[in-house]
């Protein structure tokens, strides 16, 4: 069970062992994907759930033109979108309007703050926010490629990520002052 | 922003570069369930391609093999043989040629003969019976034959009737059966055997009174002797027969009575008999539909605009003139509406049984009862497009109120039914069959994925080899 492609070979065959290996070698780093698209570990543990079922249902259609943690990755992405999507007529995001912009920040302590403390503020953010946010600065996708996976604009899609980062600095203004 | 992070997306891409975060035990515990781990209490995973394909060859393997088997290895006995081919719903092919011993064995020993003097093989292949029921070749005294009647046939070699010892001799060497001229044995017809050769006897009747052939007696008048005709080990082989059915069947599901079904399939089964035991195997089509309901949540179409997206100027005789370049919006209503379609989804299926049984089959009426594995194949799946018609709404999202359909899914199948003889070839069959779904044949996690059953009624025409 060395190479991935033994594992991925094993996991075809239905070995439940190797269904194992391949998920307690990948579900950390992809629990850490779902808990910066859910607003709560609830959600982040469904969105876990439903990717790696995903991961192991269709594991046949993985073709070995990249590495099998990116198809993961995109796998539980995708999945999260599909939450989004499926949750969105039941969100207000009322706090659309009400990120102010905060210039001049002090943002010397920026670097002491932990994972921790910078997800939590992730996760307060509007789900339309956090889904872009996340889409564009962490896992790299263009506004035409947001605006594709969740049915928007392009100019939506950036107008929400100003607004995400907007209120990520006033949420981080406010931890800072709150620290010191 | 500080040096390091000179904007908030810097920030927040370090620090979650290689974020990672143990999950809670349960997540694995329902990945598992939901990917058919045994151990997770669950079953019912859906068969690969390769798997369909190995199970099929491994059936079709058994199959052949047990025929094989049956047909080489099982000792032969014609009284049985008649009963096979009576009790299986085959009609029995009387141009069959089948290897018997002679019963003049006994009566050749009784006459001071041996059987390597009479010059009969233990065992010999009686070639023909038609011969004597049209006429030929009958013993002297007879023009005809009934079909009550067994008759054993006597022949004479080089003109010498009588039988002496070291000399060729009358034989006593073909034994015709009831079952020949498709009468049934064991009735209490009389037979008549005829002999026109000797002092030792020229007519003897054999009353057939007791149901089990191998007893049947026979009483040499001439002789005065009675000596039972011995049971021998006959060679022969089981019937083959091909049926053609019809079978309409309601599913009912135990969790939800709301969704019972309908199937209907057509099968064509190849069937081996042998003393009574059914082997049937065989194709089937079946057909079956599921009714639901389409949730489609969507938003309504309002109307558009031509949206400016870019200006641009020109000059045109010295005058700038503005162009605007526009695009077509599309504006719906921001209120989510739901709409419920109704959907029929259509499924095949191929259907592969093996049954064993028991059977029994009288003059005309028979009955069977077979019981065994039978798995189905989803082949084809006609799915009804979603749409809300010539409107241009924008559909949300679709929720599909229809479960999805497992490729494989095994039953144990259970019939019992009752055939009629319309020719000597030809039976009509009627039988119950229940079916118990091993799997469901629907996706897990919803309410109808307890295990199914049906009842259906399987009619259809069995043709003998």
């Amino acid at each position: 069970m060395n190479s991935e492609e033994d594992l991925i070979n094993r996991c075809l065959k239905n070995d439940q062992k190797a269904h194992e290996v391949l998920y307690k070698r990948f579900a950390p780093k992809m629990y850490g994907v779902c808990m910066r698209f859910a607003k709560n570990q609830m959600e982040a543990d469904d969105i876990l759930q439903e990717g790696f079922i995903k991961v192991f249902t269709n594991l046949k259609s993985f073709r070995n033109e990249g590495s099998l943690e990116g198809w993961i990755r995109r796998t539980i992405v995708n999945t999260a979108i599909n939450l989004y999507k499926k949750n969105l007529k039941h969100q207000k995001d009322t706090d659309l309007e009400q990120a102010e912009v905060i210039q001049n920040q002090e943002t010397n302590s920026l670097e002491k703050l932990s994972v921790q403390e910078l997800l939590k503020l992730i996760m307060e953010l509007p789900t339309g926010y956090r889904v872009v946010f996340n889409l564009n600065v962490i896992e790299g996708y263009s506004h035409k490629e947001i605006g594709d996976l969740l049915e928007i604009s392009e100019n939506t899609s950036k107008s929400q990520l100003s607004r995400a980062r907007l209120a990520l600095q006033k949420k981080l203004f406010n931890l800072n002052r709150t620290k010191d | 922003m500080n040096e390091k992070y000179s904007n908030i997306d810097d920030l927040y891409r370090d620090k979650f570069k290689d974020f990672e975060l143990y999950p809670p035990d349960h997540v694995w515990e329902n990945v598992k369930k939901e990917i058919g781990h045994p151990n997770a209490g669950k079953g019912g995973q859906s068969l690969s391609k390769g798997g369909i394909i190995g199970l099929t060859i491994l059936l079709v393997v058994i199959s052949t093999l047990t025929f094989y088997f049956l047909q080489n290895t099982i000792g032969r006995n014609p009284a049985k043989d008649i009963k096979s081919s009576e009790q299986s719903g085959i009609p029995l092919n009387k141009s069959v040629p089948r290897s018997v011993k002679s019963d003049s064995f006994d009566k050749n020993e009784k006459l001071g003969l041996k059987a390597k003097d009479s010059g009969i093989e233990k065992y010999q292949d009686l070639p023909t019976r038609f011969d004597l029921v049209q006429g030929k070749n009958l013993p002297s005294g007879k023009t005809s034959l009934s079909v009550d009647e067994h008759i054993i046939v006597s022949e004479s070699k080089n003109g010498q009737n009588l039988p002496q010892e070291g000399q060729n001799q009358t034989l006593v060497d073909k034994v015709f059966t009831a079952s020949d001229f498709n009468t049934k044995p064991g009735d209490g017809y009389e037979f008549t055997v005829t002999d026109d050769s000797d002092d030792y006897f020229t007519e003897e009747k054999i009353t057939d009174d007791n149901s089990d052939p191998e007893l049947v007696q026979n009483n040499i008048e001439n002789s005065g002797e009675s000596a039972p005709i011995q049971t021998s080990d006959y060679g022969r082989k089981g019937n083959w027969g091909a049926g053609l059915f019809f079978s309409p069947e309601m599913i009912f599901y135990p969790s939800s009575s709301n969704f019972n079904s309908r199937s209907y399939s057509f099968d064509l089964h190849a069937i081996y008999s042998l003393s009574g035991f059914i082997l049937q195997t065989g194709v089937g089509v079946g057909m079956s539909s599921d009714n639901g309901n389409y949730k489609i949540d969507y938003n309504r179409y309002l109307g558009s605009y031509d949206d400016v997206y870019e200006v641009t100027f020109d000059t045109i005789n010295g005058q700038v003139i503005p162009v605007y370049h526009t695009e077509s919006i599309d504006v719906y209503d921001s209120i989510d509406y739901i709409t419920i379609t109704p959907t029929k989804r259509k499924y095949t299926y191929l259907n592969i049984p093996l049954l064993v049984g028991y059977g029994y089959e009288g003059k005309r009426f028979g009955w069977s009862i077979k019981t065994g594995p039978s798995i189905s194949i989803l082949i084809h799946e006609n799915v009804p497009d979603i749409s809300l018609g010539d409107s241009q709404d924008k559909i949300l999202g679709i929720e599909n109120e229809l479960p999805g359909r497992l490729k494989t899914n095994w039953q144990f199948m259970l019939t019992g039914g009752a055939s009629y003889k319309l020719s000597n070839s030809l039976n009509f069959m009627l039988e119950p069959v229940f079916r118990y779904y091993i799997n469901s044949a629907y996706e897990q996690n919803n309410t109808i994925s307890k295990r199914p059953y049906s009842f259906g009624i399987r009619a259809g025409l069995v043709l003998g080899f």
